[in-house]
């Protein structure tokens, strides 16, 4: 099987030849090609070049396109900032007052820098898209505010003008659509949703329920009808107090774990027993895979490919972003892990 | 409900109106403003932070109450007469080079504030060279670094080698915290703590001042 057939299977709730391996990394692979990252993220060619280098050295079974949280709150107006070799972010927003009516619909296919996305994903799925899985980052409704009008700006409206952050989740819910449209337009077999902010490590489940979740579906729902395979949404730390409305009220097909949360134990609860929804986690993105050498990643994906047993819905992942260091060596060690303890 | 009871409990939920309008009626009913920082402000945090860490409140609750609370202390700070002006500790806070996020360093912050330390925080994106100068100017018990991504927590590891070099590691306790710190980091490192909330860096900053004391 290849890549796209190995991911395609899971997510057919059938068994694929050995578990799929396929870790949270974008910028993180600029280093390993021989860019920097400001280069990977300013140049839509190097940006699938870094990423398609990157899935031949490692042989992972998906890629993602992506630059970096940022992409939405620049494409509104905001400035951002791009470190030579470091992530670019958000330096002003560009909703300093909280006014809605500010904002302009931009338009994914030309508007920097969601059309670099856009054509990375169109150049990756040419090239590799037959092969292996491609899944392009959006940031989810709440992320998306954050960037346009300053996280902790937006955690005061949460108090201060509630109606304002019900309008902003609505206009960054469309664009997430819109977005998410145009990568699958562009060839993306799935969509990889960030949304870090709903963690209960920052907001609290009733927040959650009470001003994103209902969005988070509309996106879903919007993207799965347009001919979206999969969504993988990536919510932070330990989401064990809202698992049932992440992992399955939102419909996502895929959830992300971050590598605080027990992969196994989340499968088998209450919650999701039942379900159909895959897990994607969960080694630590600061800690094996950083600070640790390929025995450490294959010591501690092979705990947790035996820890699900021969459970179909999971993915090998990374719980959170991959960092420079990590490639190509210790993504590597993931795959051959997979291939050694993930057989079918 | 007594008026610096009032005056906590409005700190607490964040209603910052009830907490200016409290703080003024006890000024004017002539409570020392160092009282209605101690059992006023002070106190409150020390709820906010009980609540946080066991995940009655969040990051946006704890926010207004912070808020509340500085604006408490703009007011009651310049009133205070100089004996009544003592810190637990001093601390120099800053997010580290190349990272912009500041919502847990500020909490921090103003958490240690909160519990009755002298806070001077430098800001984002701090340079290893600029966390030595202000530990030579502000001579601080504390200096508390913080980072969110894996792409800059080495600059952690540079700020400690910055101090070692210029001889000042000695003179400062450094704390760390963000997302993707954890003990064993602060262990490789050589920090001498770490701590994985707002709640937590205070209890961490009393437990190591009893310890010097």
């Amino acid at each position: 099987m290849n890549g796209l057939e190995r991911i395609r299977t899971a997510l057919n709730a059938k068994k694929p030849d050995r578990t799929p391996v396929f870790p949270l990394v974008h910028y993180g692979t600029a280093r390993a090609a021989g860019y920097k990252i400001r280069d990977f993220s300013t140049v839509p060619e190097i940006n699938a070049r870094c990423l398609i280098h990157a899935y031949r050295e490692c042989g992972y079974d998906g890629v993602q396109p992506s630059v970096a949280v940022m992409v939405e709150g620049e494409a509104v107006g905001g400035r951002v900032e791009y470190p030579e070799d470091n992530v670019p972010f958000v330096k002003e927003v560009f909703l300093k007052t909280p006014d809605v009516d500010l904002l302009t619909m931009p338009e994914p296919q030309t508007t920097s820098p969601m059309s670099l996305v856009v054509e990375s994903t169109r150049i990756c799925a040419a090239e590799i898209g037959k092969e292996t899985y491609i899944a392009p980052s959006i940031m989810g409704p709440l992320n998306s505010a954050g960037q346009m009008r300053g996280v902790e700006n937006l955690m005061f409206d949460f108090f201060d003008r509630p109606d304002f952050v019900n309008e902003l989740l609505d206009f960054t819910t469309e664009l997430g659509i819109r977005y998410g449209k145009a990568l699958l337009d562009a060839g993306a077999h799935g969509i990889f949703i960030g949304e870090a902010m709903c963690s209960p490590s920052f907001i609290s489940p009733n927040f959650y329920r009470q001003f994103v979740l209902l969005r988070q579906k509309r996106l879903i729902d919007a993207l799965m009808k347009h001919g979206a395979e999969s969504t993988i949404l990536h919510i932070c730390a330990d989401t064990k107090p809202i698992m049932k409305a992440y992992a399955v009220e939102t419909g996502t097909t895929v959830i992300d774990l971050d590598w605080q949360v027990n992969v196994a134990e989340t499968l088998d609860s209450d919650e999701m027993r039942h379900e159909k929804t895959l897990v994607r986690g969960n080694l630590d993105p600061a800690g094996e895979l950083l600070r640790g050498g390929p025995p450490d990643v294959m010591a501690a994906s092979r705990r947790l490919i035996e820890s699900v047993g021969k459970n179909a819905r999971f993915i090998l992942g990374s719980g959170c972003a991959v960092n420079p260091d990590s490639l190509p060596a210790n993504c590597r060690a993931m795959v051959e892990a997979a291939e050694r303890y993930g057989r079918f | 409900m007594n008026l610096l009871d009032e005056i906590k409990h409005s700190v607490v939920s964040g209603k910052m109106e009830e907490t200016i309008a409290g703080i003024n009626t006890a000024i004017s009913t002539g409570i020392a403003p160092g009282d209605i920082i101690r059992m006023g402000l002070i106190e409150a945090m020390t709820v906010v932070g009980e609540q946080f860490k066991n995940s009655k409140i969040y990051v946006p609750e704890m926010l207004i109450a912070a808020r509340a609370m500085k604006t408490g202390l703009q007011i009651l700070k310049p009133l205070m007469v100089g004996s009544e002006v003592k810190s637990l500790a001093s601390v120099v806070i800053g997010t580290v080079k190349g990272d912009l996020h500041d919502i847990g360093k500020n909490l921090v912050g103003i958490m240690m504030e909160g519990a009755g330390c002298k806070v001077t925080d430098l800001g984002v994106d701090i340079a290893p060279e600029k966390f030595v100068e202000a530990v030579n100017v502000h001579n601080p018990d504390f200096l508390a670094m913080s980072a969110l991504l894996t792409t800059t927590m080495p600059a952690m590891r540079e700020t400690i080698a910055a101090l070692e070099k210029n001889g000042k590691r000695n003179l400062v306790k450094v704390l760390i915290g963000g997302a993707p710190i954890s003990q064993k980091f602060a262990d490789e490192i050589g920090a001498d703590g770490y701590a994985g909330n707002a709640a937590e860096a205070v209890d961490k900053i009393k437990a190591m001042v009893d310890e010097t004391n």
